[in-house]
């Protein structure tokens, strides 16, 4: 056994590799970074949909901008922390968690954020009717993070003398459509969604209004903000919520972005509006 | 006169892959419990006779009749029934070492026992079956190594235990292929010895292929010799021993034993 | 029994899957992350993993350590790796691909090891004797006798980096898996079953890549400014390498609180029960598959189709399955059991096979000759000589299914995983790293264990190429 020859040039390469790795420096300055809720999925084909937005953006600040799907809140929030996205779309609890961890900043909000419903879904033909009757059986919450998806209706749950740890099975589906598809097919018996979700799904024929049935809806609360990262330029974080505020519904254009982020107007947003959510979360132990 | 127990006529054999016949025209005939030694230099074709024979490798031209039956092994009842008459030992040791010395003796038992029966056994051997093989292990001097696990066995061990398992088939050939090779002089003789003695015995004919003429000589009345796949020697000793003469070492032995 | 039906209902939504071209095109960025941060991972791997290998082969001072360092590494489930990453360096492929390549850097450095001390000991005796220090002898003397085997192993290394970056992916590592969380987050299983098939495609591909590298290791040499540009293209800015120390400060101590404690047992039982009745029924599946498919039983026109089955059935990693399995039906631990049944299945299939058909021919031939059937002959010489290599090769799966058992819980299919999963979502980092510690711990005590069994019956250790994949 004699060392191949041939051997030598990839070990050399390697050497060379491991040096030119450890030596490269990523050029710094790229796109504004938008973090976008894992709503309805995060494919390229929904990031494909969402174009228009993209494009809109890009003309208000002036700059290029990447709109980025992560897999979960927790990953966007994270993003937010360690500077992997400059702008990102958060539920109520995930902003009282991001701005207590990394200080973001709270920009804009849709109208309807402010005093926001979850539904309670369950099959057409399906005998639940009220949240009493939930007991024994299957239920789906969203991302284990969401404000409307399973802080909110679990509230409601327990407020119905309803324990959700001890009355019932539950399972997290990760996101509002994947609750709305799962209680659809019949993998789970009944499970809370986001209102304009469900609207939206009814609407655009993604799930069938004929076979799922809104047994209950929450008191209001406060839910879905964009945010902007602690040090992100000044400018840049008023240009964007300028570029949000400024979009009306009835002009063409803009009634497709609003679609897309649907809602009717937006309006600023502050951190005070937050406090109930704060509360509510640390009683649910989950702060 | 009755028909004798082996009769090899014009047999030539080209083993799947071989550019040329291993063995050309080879005939001769074989009797009743009677004892052959095969010799000649390696490569002559003493493996592939011995392998045709068993119907391992088919035979190209010529024909084969055991016991009166030709042996067609292209059918495989037929190459079942024909390789439950003939018992082979092979050069080096081939137990199944991961299970216990019983198995590898009855193993010998396979060829008339259902699959039903084979696969009980291995799980749960009856009294009956374990004193068959027990008598098999004594007959070779093993009989304190029944339930030892096969691989924990020495070499000379393995050999004899599957001479016993040869002995339980019940055959009416045994075809030894160079049985010895691997064993020192001293454990060869022994080997030879219990070999030619067992088959006496029992009135099996014994085909064993040897590369050492002298052992060929003692042991064996009959020598057949091949060289280049064809036979050029087939020599019968005028004087046939009344016994197998008994190794050094073993008549030792059977003396301590008897004491 | 609902929930049988309710899965196979929603099995049934996968067929057909969505082959369009539009939804293809859009697939490519995806597939060329996922081909870039795998070789890039591997790149950084290879570049640390060498160095160490060579140091732990000569037995140079800190070998120990080291050599404990590298065991530590791949006792944590890779998806777990993953999850600190993102954490660390936020969402996206550098996240995915330090992850692999830490992962990577930790399972070569310790074969790397292992192969440098089967090095030839002759010549090193004449380096050492002609004067040469313990490095000198590892630069010119191990490392040149070992370098094929080295650049070969590697290549079937990377097979397995490309499943596995589907799995950091599903985190938040970007690639694939982002894409395949996404479809089904969105229940669009169509689309879920193409990037399945993508998969598959991929895996096969650079399996037959792995084959062409392991008999010419040179043409790695080609993949090399390809990595190299991945490399840097996705390397995290040093800003959030900041971020990932503050990030990981914040996590110690670790601590759990009462209630938790008290959920531990039930946590812990999930999970082995996932491992040791998924590693159970992917045996008891792969066992009959392996007498089908290996040569010396089976006809070929059996064998085939049965081999083609195994390999797609270990193409698609334990969570892919897993994810398919708790979207579709949620049937929590039942869901990962089978997930990890079905991926096991496929692979103990093909290791089962293997060791069917390299038993000792002579034992084989020596039953068959006494006139046995051939149900006679596989129970009394193929199967008790098999043996001892399928429970060899049973026990490793084992093992390897405990980590996978957490990882397959992180998505859902309860236990420990679970448990994890959910308590870094809520940003409960110390939970989740008291959860991380006890997975580890239940990782290194049940490799211990199957060590131990495997001493206690001189079962005989494999070859890497064989522990492989």
């Amino acid at each position: 056994m004699s060392a191949p020859r041939t051997g030598r040039a990839p070990w050399a390469g390697l050497i060379l590799a491991a040096a030119l790795v450890a030596a490269a420096v990523p050029a710094a300055a790229g796109p504004i970074r938008i973090g976008m809720v894992p709503d309805a999925g995060a494919t390229q084909v929904s990031v494909e949909e969402k174009a228009p937005l993209r494009a809109y953006l890009e003309k208000a600040i002036g700059e290029p901008v990447e709109l980025v799907i992560p897999t979960s809140y927790n990953a966007t929030v994270e993003g937010l922390g360690n500077a992997s996205l400059d702008i990102a779309y958060l539920g109520g609890l995930t902003y009282v968690k991001a701005h207590a961890r990394y200080g973001v900043v709270p920009l804009v909000q849709r109208e309807e954020d402010q005093q926001f419903h979850s539904l309670f879904i369950t099959p057409a033909d399906a005998p639940i009717r009220s949240l009493a009757d939930l007991r024994g059986k299957r239920f789906a919450f969203g991302d284990i993070n969401s404000t409307s998806g399973h802080m909110f209706p679990y509230l409601a749950m327990s407020k119905a003398g309803v324990d959700p740890e001890k009355d019932l099975s539950y399972r997290y589906t990760g996101s509002h459509a994947a609750t709305v598809k799962a209680v659809e097919a019949g993998a789970v018996d009944a499970g809370a969604t986001d209102e304009t979700v469900f609207r939206e799904m009814t609407r655009d024929g993604k799930a069938d209004p004929a076979k799922l049935r809104v047994f209950y809806t929450t008191p209001a609360f406060v839910d879905y903000v964009w945010v902007a990262r602690k040090g992100l330029d000044p400018g840049v974080r008023a240009a964007i919520a300028k570029a949000f505020t400024a979009l009306a519904s009835g002009h063409g254009d803009d009634d497709k972005i609003l679609a897309i982020l649907r809602g009717k107007r937006f309006v600023p947003a502050g951190d005070a509006e937050y406090d109930q959510v704060r509360v509510i979360a640390g009683r649910l132990g989950l702060l | 006169m009755a028909p004798p127990l082996l009769r090899v006529h014009r047999l030539e054999v080209r083993p799947p892959g071989a550019a040329t016949s291993i063995c050309r025209d080879v005939s001769f005939d074989l009797a009743g419990g009677e004892r052959v030694a095969l010799v000649g230099p390696s490569g002559a074709g003493k493996t592939t006779l011995l392998r045709a024979l068993n119907g391992s490798v088919a035979a190209l031209s010529g024909r084969i009749d055991l016991a009166g039956e030709t042996v067609n092994p292209s059918a495989t009842g037929a190459l079942r029934g024909l390789r439950r008459r003939i018992a082979v030992i092979p050069q080096k040791h081939d137990l199944v070492e991961p299970l216990r010395v019983y198995h590898n003796v009855m193993a010998g038992a396979l060829g008339r026992w259902s699959d039903a029966h084979a696969l009980r056994f291995l799980f749960w051997p009856l009294a009956a079956e374990l004193g068959e093989a027990q008598a098999a292990l004594e007959r070779v001097g093993l009989g304190d190594k029944l339930r030892a696990r096969a691989g924990t066995l020495s070499g000379g061990q393995q050999q004899r235990v599957a001479i016993a398992r040869a002995l339980v088939q019940r055959p009416l050939l045994l075809l030894a292929d160079e049985p010895v090779a691997s064993l020192d002089p001293r454990l060869a003789h022994q080997a030879l010895q219990l070999l030619c003695r067992l088959a006496e015995d029992d009135g099996i004919a014994v085909i064993c292929s040897l590369h050492q003429p002298d052992l060929a000589r003692q042991y064996f009345p009959r020598t057949i010799e091949m060289e280049a796949g064809r036979l050029v020697g087939d020599r019968t000793r005028d004087a046939r021993p009344q016994t197998v003469p008994a190794a050094p070492a073993m008549r030792q032995e059977r003396a301590a034993r008897l004491a | 029994m609902n929930a049988w039906r309710s899965l196979l209902g929603t099995l049934a939504g996968f067929f057909p899957p969505d082959l369009s071209p539009h939804y293809l095109r859009a697939l490519l960025p995806p597939v060329a992350e996922t081909i870039g941060m795998t070789a890039g991972a591997m790149l950084l791997a290879y570049a640390v993993s060498l160095p160490v290998g060579l140091w732990i082969g000569a037995r140079l001072p800190g070998t120990r350590v080291l050599a404990g360092l590298l065991a530590g590494i791949r006792a944590v489930p890779d998806l777990t790796l993953a999850i600190f990453c993102v954490i660390a360096l936020g969402v996206g492929p550098g996240a995915g691909m330090l992850a692999l390549a830490i992962y990577y850097a930790a399972a070569l450095g310790k074969v790397f090891g292992d192969l440098c001390r089967t090095a030839d000991p002759a010549p090193l005796e004449a380096l050492r004797a002609a004067g040469a220090s313990r490095m000198q002898v590892a630069l010119v003397g191990m490392l040149p006798l070992k370098l094929r085997d080295i650049l070969s192993y590697g290549s079937y290394e990377f097979e397995s980096a490309i499943r596995a970056s589907v799995i950091v992916g599903a985190v938040g590592g970007g690639g694939l898996g982002a894409e395949l969380v996404g479809t089904l987050n969105a229940f669009d299983f169509q689309r879920t079953a193409t990037l399945i098939l993508v998969l598959v495609a991929l895996v096969s591909l650079f399996d037959q890549l792995a084959v062409v590298l392991r008999r010419e290791p040179r043409w790695l040499v080609a993949l090399l400014p390809p990595a190299l540009y991945c490399a840097w293209r996705f390397w995290p800015p040093s800003a959030s390498l900041a971020h990932a120390a503050s990030a990981f400060a914040g996590m110690l101590p670790p601590g759990l609180d009462a209630a938790a404690w008290r959920r531990l047992p039930d946590l812990v039982a999930q999970t082995l029960g996932m491992a040791v009745f998924g590693t159970a029924l992917g045996a008891a599946a792969a066992l009959p598959l392996a007498l089908l498919s290996a040569r010396n039983l089976s006809p070929v026109v059996i064998a085939l189709p049965v081999r083609r089955l195994l390999e797609a059935l270990r193409a698609v990693p334990e969570v892919v399955w897993g994810l398919v399995l708790v979207a579709s039906a949620g049937i929590g631990p039942v869901a990962g059991t089978l997930a990890l049944a079905v991926h096991s299945a496929g692979c103990l299939g093909r290791l089962f096979a293997e060791s069917v058909e390299n038993v000792r021919r002579e034992p084989l031939i020596a039953v068959a000759s006494t006139g046995a059937s051939g149900v006679a002959v596989a129970a009394y010489a193929t199967l008790p000589l098999a043996l001892a290599p399928l429970a060899v090769h049973t026990l490793f799966r084992l093992e390897w299914n405990v980590r996978q058992a957490t990882v397959v819980g992180m998505i859902g299919a309860g236990g420990i995983g679970q448990a994890l999963y959910e308590a870094q979502q809520l940003f409960f980092y110390r939970r989740m790293m008291a959860y991380l510690l006890l997975t580890w711990v239940l990782v290194v005590a049940v490799d211990r264990s199957s060590e131990w069994t495997r001493r206690r019956f001189r079962w005989m250790a494999l070859a890497p190429e064989e522990i492989a994949s």
